[in-house]
């Protein structure tokens, strides 16, 4: 196909995070490629989450592409720097493909040239296929609190930490309680005045096996054999944990037991263990590791306030149960905009937005590709999560699926059919999962319909083999219904 | 919604809890004992998944009666000398826990429960517990490779007992699971199985004779993916295990 501007792309990849690099390695092979990335630099969610003590609660060796391994891991659960350090290395591999600063304005399918014409935020280009690896924990959700403008104060959240703000010897609060708020707490009551933690909701929290991997393990992970076969345990090892998602009675009290043990073992404190002990059925909000937030939580200069805040008056935050305090600083660890991806209102086809199309929640044929949308890939979009094993193998799985789908002649593009057929196999998945019935409000979750829309309701193996069946079919088929 | 059939070996239907779990929310799943009649319980729909002398059993059955898929995990052929001898001491649980476990799972299993309970006597694996629909099957694994609560009847059987040349009679797609470390039932026993059932293809997984104790989430992966498409691979084919 001839260019029909002066910038054209076989394949536009939109975002340099885990699955935006992932894909530019694995395409650029047999494409020509380009990464547009909003940012200044790669990494997406582990460049903006550099918050004191962010890590990955999946075991490293298994938290990377099968295409690009690293022996270099110092520990079990790398700190975020780690992370960024590995998708730097990834990056590397595809640095001329890449151009930073450049914001995807919108997108148009044009479906008399074949190709999608993309608006940058430094002009147009266009491509044949689009893939949108925009990441699902890029938007930070900041709660709109009455008053919070009168805030004297820095204000920031978790996932723009602002490191020029000393938060030694003042007093801080923390609101939320889930991933960010339990890893960024020890490190934040260690030297401040005072905090106050804000709490919707107790998460469920396990110890975490962490252990510095010793000189020795270093070196044998330097053998690819060996650290595959680490890889292998370790996948294999979390997929059983998905047994406890699926109404194995047995297991969750168990897994439960295990949760209120740590508990237990860790705030002697018997009104501060109310306050943590969690009012929903286990699995049902994604299950935290900590072995130092419950001793952060129970020191005397901490104040755990089991409430939404409600309003801001000046340097006075006060809970939705009137309780109010006076702090220096205020720090949103409040999570992201999951269910309405920001992406979705510029990506056009056929007259219609992925917004529109999404307006009863995300939804793609083998969560990737979408019904009207010829060309579009999209990554780590709906039903792509995943709670108990490593969401980069799904990453891998789709990119995969693209891959393959790219190879061939045409366009591709999937009919309304089979979107909904993947649709109701999602539903009847979730169907009395602990994700819909476990009476807990998670993002997992589209709050406007209730449907189960960013988790992957299944076995990690089981979305491999349903993306490889996918490919298959399609193959088989034709691309283009 | 097709009905599973699952059986069990010297363990009994403990065995089988997270299969049956995992399989359970797409299929009717019933557990079995190797003493159990199958012929009460398939058809020529059942897809019959048999787990060492549960593997006996169930080629024994498919090779006499029509089934739909059949799966055959840590079984073996004939009989061999190991065999006798692991069941000539499989009363000892020290014993019978290190042979039936590869050394990686064995050093696992010990991390993972407390020293009391290597030794407590296993039970609840009740002679011919049989659960129809779908189950819910309890706390399965770990717990039975440490503590089996032998049957000296079932032991014999084992000892005695090979698929032999009814293997030849299996007319159903079979897929064929063995386990590169396993001492109680020799790897080429197990291979010799997957040789001999005519419409059999095999995958191999790194566990030792208590794949179902070690590796349950890659044991239904292996056989959700055959059941998928159990022709998708020729027979003959070993298919490689897919690897994260």
């Amino acid at each position: 196909m001839a260019p029909v501007s002066s910038r054209h792309d076989e394949v536009l990849i939109v975002g340099a995070g885990f699955a935006g690099l992932g894909a530019a390695v694995r395409l650029s092979a047999d494409h020509d490629v380009a990464v547009i990335e909003r940012a200044h630099d790669v990494g997406g969610t582990w460049r903006d989450n550099t918050y004191p003590g962010v890590a990955c609660d999946i075991p490293a060796p298994l938290y990377s592409f099968s295409f690009h391994q690293s022996p270099a891991w110092t520990r079990v659960f790398a700190a975020g720097a780690e992370i960024q350090a590995y998708l730097r290395s990834l990056a590397a591999r595809v640095a001329p493909l890449i151009e930073l600063d450049t914001a995807l304005l919108g997108a148009d399918w044009d479906a008399t040239a074949g190709l999608w014409r993309v608006e940058t935020s430094r002009g147009e280009r266009t491509a044949d296929a689009l893939v949108l690896a925009c990441g699902r924990l890029a938007e930070p959700a900041i709660p709109r609190v009455p008053g919070l403008e009168t805030f004297p104060g820095p204000i920031f959240h978790s996932a723009r930490w602002d490191h020029g703000v000393e938060l030694a010897g003042s007093r801080v609060a923390v609101v939320g309680s889930g991933a960010s708020a339990v890893q960024l707490m020890p490190s934040v009551v260690e030297g401040a005045a005072s905090v106050v933690q804000f709490q919707r909701s107790a998460p469920y929290i396990m110890p975490r096996p962490d252990h510095v991997f010793s000189d020795a393990e270093r070196r044998l992970h330097a053998d690819p054999a060996a650290l595959d076969e680490l890889r292998d345990r370790m996948f294999w090892a979390a997929e059983e944990g998905f047994a406890e998602r699926i109404g194995d009675e047995a297991r969750v009290a168990a897994a439960r037991d295990r949760a209120l043990a740590h508990l237990a073992s860790q705030v002697t404190d018997a009104a501060l263990r109310a306050l943590l002990t969690p009012d929903y059925a286990i699995g049902c909000k994604r299950v935290l590791l900590s072995d130092d937030y419950y001793p952060a939580v129970s020191r005397p200069h901490v104040t755990l306030e089991p409430s939404a805040v409600a309003s801001v008056d000046g340097a006075v935050v006060t809970g939705a149960n009137g309780v109010g305090h006076e702090v220096d600083v205020l720090v949103f660890a409040t999570g992201f905009r999951t269910a309405e991806q920001p992406y979705a209102p510029l990506v056009r086809a056929g007259g219609r937005s992925l917004a529109e199309h999404w307006s009863g929640g995300m939804r793609a044929y083998a969560s990737t590709l979408v019904a009207g949308f010829p060309n579009l890939f999209v990554l780590d979009g709906p039903n792509a999560g995943l709670g108990h094993n490593s969401a980069i193998t799904m990453i891998e799985a789709q990119i995969e699926l693209t891959r393959r789908l790219l190879a061939t002649a045409g366009v591709v593009e999937v009919d309304a059919s089979r979107e909904d057929a993947w649709t109701a196999e999602i539903d009847h998945r979730s169907a009395g999962t602990v994700w819909t019935t476990g009476g807990c409000e998670s993002w997992y979750v589209d709050r406007r319909t209730g449907r189960l829309t960013l988790l992957w309701p299944g076995f990690a193996h089981e979305f491999v083999a349903a993306l490889d069946d996918a490919a298959c079919d399609l193959l088989t088929t034709g691309v283009t219904p | 919604m097709s009905r599973v059939v699952l059986v069990g070996g010297l363990g009994g239907v403990a065995d089988l809890g997270f299969l049956a779990l995992a399989l359970g929310r797409f299929h009717e799943v019933v557990l079995a004992d190797p003493r159990d009649r199958l012929a009460e319980l398939t058809d020529a729909d059942t897809i019959l998944v048999g787990y060492s002398l549960g593997a006996t059993v169930a080629a024994v059955h498919a090779a006499g009666h029509d089934v739909a898929a059949l799966v055959l995990v840590s079984g073996w052929l004939d009989p061999t000398p190991g065999l006798v001898h692991w069941t000539e001491h499989a009363a000892d649980p020290d014993f019978a826990a290190r042979t039936l476990l590869s050394p990686a799972g064995w050093a696992a299993a010990r991390e993972s429960a407390p020293a009391a309970r290597r030794s407590a006597p296993h039970h609840g694996n009740a002679a011919s517990a049989v659960h129809r629909g779908n189950p819910n099957p309890g706390r399965p694994h770990h717990g039975n490779a440490r503590e089996p609560a032998l049957d000296p009847k079932l032991v014999a059987l084992a000892a005695r007992t090979g698929v032999g040349d009814a293997a030849l009679g299996i007319r159903a797609p079979a897929l064929v699971v063995g386990a590169s470390l396993d001492t109680v039932a020799p790897l080429e026993q197990t291979r010799l199985l997957a040789a001999a059932v005519p419409d059999a293809r095999y995958t191999e997984l790194p566990t030792g004779h208590a794949a179902l104790s070690e590796r349950p989430a890659q044991v239904h992966a292996v056989v959700d993916a055959f059941l998928r498409a159990p022709q998708r691979h020729p027979a003959g084919a070993e298919v490689a295990a897919w690897r994260p």
